[in-house]
């Protein structure tokens, strides 16, 4: 089962699209297909979360400037001595802690980068930003498998799997 | 303007410190400064603003404590409407409070300054961070992280997420707790205490190995400030504020929130926007004090509570003859004696019969142009004051937050270490390390971005009599 965390500031502009795509996905995967948290930031308590025994992916949403293209999708090595361990953590670090505190090697963990311009205070997501969201949640969709009712109905927004 | 606004849960900083030291003639540390280079102008635009969306906005300010601004913001807004906040919402308020010591104190002590104490000071900065903790002692990172996830989930549970929950307004709170949920809470309790005790004994075990440590980082006269209660406990939500000397004679007592900021004086530098509070009848120099876990254990008569009054009886003997304790070394170990407190008070709060009434709020509309919250966040005593108009519309706000509160004893705190550790006129990582911890104690907003041991964005220059630059070291 897979286990996404969208993270961002939502007072930034673009810096929370992580965030708001989770709350999107939150509103309609299958409890039993995909543990949706959208949060602030990465904390180390989230790796609790993830050692969960019916948790086997993981799947990072954040906000990255200076990305060329919508969405990037890369795996993640664990390593959890990466980036600045504190009040908030790097997705190879969460997952480094994972492994090595609740013997969770098997995790296997990706970040989807979300394409950001405008990081701004007080800046809400553009319709730039929208075409983002909307990318990034059928390629999430597509990855989890999850093929939504609103599919069914014909719904524009959505690509039929 | 204000200058003393906050990214994080206490003033504006953010990211990087800049540290010089000026070296005098005789090549002997003359003046250490601590520099705090970011500026957010966070009391200003709140101006214009209702004061029903403060909790909300201020909360922002912090993604590590919002809980503290939720605090200080909603008790401000209650002296504006001039109601009684209902006992259930006192004791849910507090309940949160709490909570929100536990998982601070919790990540200060166990996963951000557990590197530096237990794999040493002088330990490899590749080796002394999170990962290095984790590889050699996993069961008690496991056990930090899980201390810390309770109060989160005290906090979530409360107000819907752990992260800006918007859940105390003025007048009250939002929403109270079930009978399942308050259950569901005190039976993880037990084993946070194990933690707590496990904490103890460690920071007991490196004060003992740590002894020049302890006499070298901050240990210094100061004044000590914080909130007590009305018998002299300790206390973290309400009471009033009292001011001890080094001495531990009490100079101010029984001070209420309207008397409180006047006590205070905002000092400034030209050469840093994080602000140097002082008490005003002392002036900047003696009337320097210290905030947070310490100050709020030397200040108090007694912990009220039996396990962390247990602690802190033993603790006190660090003070020696009836003196407050003076090192800020042991911001650590006061820090754990506060969480056993916390622990305590919660599980006392969910069997009480207030936090179990049905009524949370109180409402009424702006009855007094005039609103001043004060409560004790994890690194020390918060102030919010707001002024409204007739509508409610902010005309001035001022926050005073804790790490500002700090600053000088941080100051003071990085010259002793500079003093004692600088050999010639060269800067190395073992300086840099020490540094690091010495700001570190205080766990001070900056931590919240440059917390990792060996890796703080810093950057240390080393002046010399005449003003040539002799060296200068950065780090991240």
């Amino acid at each position: 089962m897979w286990l996404i965390i969208g993270y961002g500031n939502l007072l930034r502009g673009d810096d929370g699209l992580g965030c708001l795509l989770a709350r999107r996905l939150a509103s309609y995967l299958p409890p039993d297909r995909a543990h949706v948290i959208a949060t602030h930031q990465l904390t180390p308590e989230l790796a609790l979360e993830m050692a969960e025994p019916h948790i086997h992916r993981v799947l990072f949403m954040d906000a990255r400037r200076n990305q060329s293209s919508i969405l990037t999708y890369d795996e993640l090595s664990a390593d959890p001595g990466v980036g600045s361990p504190g009040h908030q953590l790097q997705p190879s670090a969460l997952l480094g802690i994972t492994a090595t505190l609740y013997d969770r090697a098997d995790l296997r963990g990706w970040l989807l980068g979300l394409r950001g311009i405008n990081f701004e205070l007080g800046a809400s997501p553009d319709a730039l930003a929208q075409k983002v969201l909307l990318e990034a949640e059928r390629f999430v969709d597509d990855i989890t498998g999850f093929c939504c009712q609103r599919c069914m109905t014909g719904s524009p927004d959505k690509v039929h799997h | 303007m204000s200058q003393t606004i906050h990214i994080e849960p206490v003033t504006r900083i953010e990211g990087h410190a800049k540290i010089t030291i000026a070296l005098d003639n005789d090549g002997h540390v003359a003046d250490t400064r601590f520099q705090v280079t970011e500026f957010r102008g966070f009391e200003r635009f709140c101006i214009g603003r209702n004061f029903w969306e403060m909790p909300g906005i201020t909360a922002r300010i912090c993604g590590i404590c919002p809980v503290s601004h939720l605090m200080a913001s909603s008790k401000a807004g209650d002296m504006i409407l001039g109601v009684r906040t209902p006992r259930a919402a006192i004791a849910l308020r507090k309940l949160m409070n709490y909570a929100q010591l536990v998982q601070s104190h919790a990540l200060s002590f166990f996963l951000l300054s557990g590197p530096d104490l237990v794999l040493g000071m002088d330990a490899n900065p590749e080796q002394r961070n999170m990962a290095g903790l984790i590889a050699k002692h996993p069961d008690l990172a496991r056990a930090g992280i899980r201390l810390r996830a309770f109060g989160q989930q005290v906090i979530r549970t409360l107000g819907d997420r752990s992260i800006h929950p918007a859940w105390a307004v003025p007048g009250g709170v939002r929403q109270s707790l079930s009978t399942e949920q308050r259950e569901d809470i005190r039976k993880q309790l037990p084993e946070m205490f194990e933690t707590v005790e496990r904490g103890l004994d460690l920071i007991k075990d490196v004060q003992e190995r740590m002894g020049s440590e302890k006499s070298i980082y901050g240990d210094f006269p100061s004044l000590y400030m914080g909130l007590v209660g009305p018998d002299g406990s300790l206390e973290h939500y309400d009471g009033h504020l009292r001011i001890m000397d080094a001495d531990g004679r009490i100079l101010e007592d029984d001070v209420g929130p309207l008397d409180a900021m006047s006590l205070i004086t905002e000092g400034e530098k030209p050469w840093t926007y994080l602000k140097f509070p002082y008490y005003q009848p002392l002036g900047p120099e003696a009337g320097m004090y210290r905030v947070g876990p310490l100050a709020r254990l030397n200040i108090c008569d007694f912990a009220g509570t039996p396990r962390a009054d247990r602690e802190l009886r033993e603790f006190r003997h660090y003070g020696g003859h009836g003196r407050p304790v003076s090192g800020s070394f042991y911001y650590h170990h006061a820090r754990l004696i506060e969480i056993m407190h916390a622990l305590e008070r919660i599980d006392e709060l969910l069997q009480g019969a207030e936090i179990a009434r049905q009524r949370t709020r109180s409402r009424a509309d702006v009855n007094c142009n005039l609103g001043i919250g004060i409560s004790e966040a994890p690194r020390g005593t918060l102030f919010h004051r707001y002024e409204v108009d007739d509508n409610g519309v902010l005309v001035d706000v001022n926050m005073i937050i804790a790490t500002g509160q700090n600053n000088a004893a941080m100051n003071r705190c990085i010259g002793q270490i500079a003093t004692h550790y600088l050999r010639d006129d060269r800067l190395d990582e073992g300086l840099l390390n020490r540094v690091e911890h010495g700001i570190r104690m205080y766990d001070p907003c900056l931590s919240c971005s440059t917390h990792e041991a060996g890796r703080m964005p810093l950057q240390i220059s080393l002046y010399a009599a005449d003003g040539r630059k002799l060296d200068e070291i950065s780090r991240g």
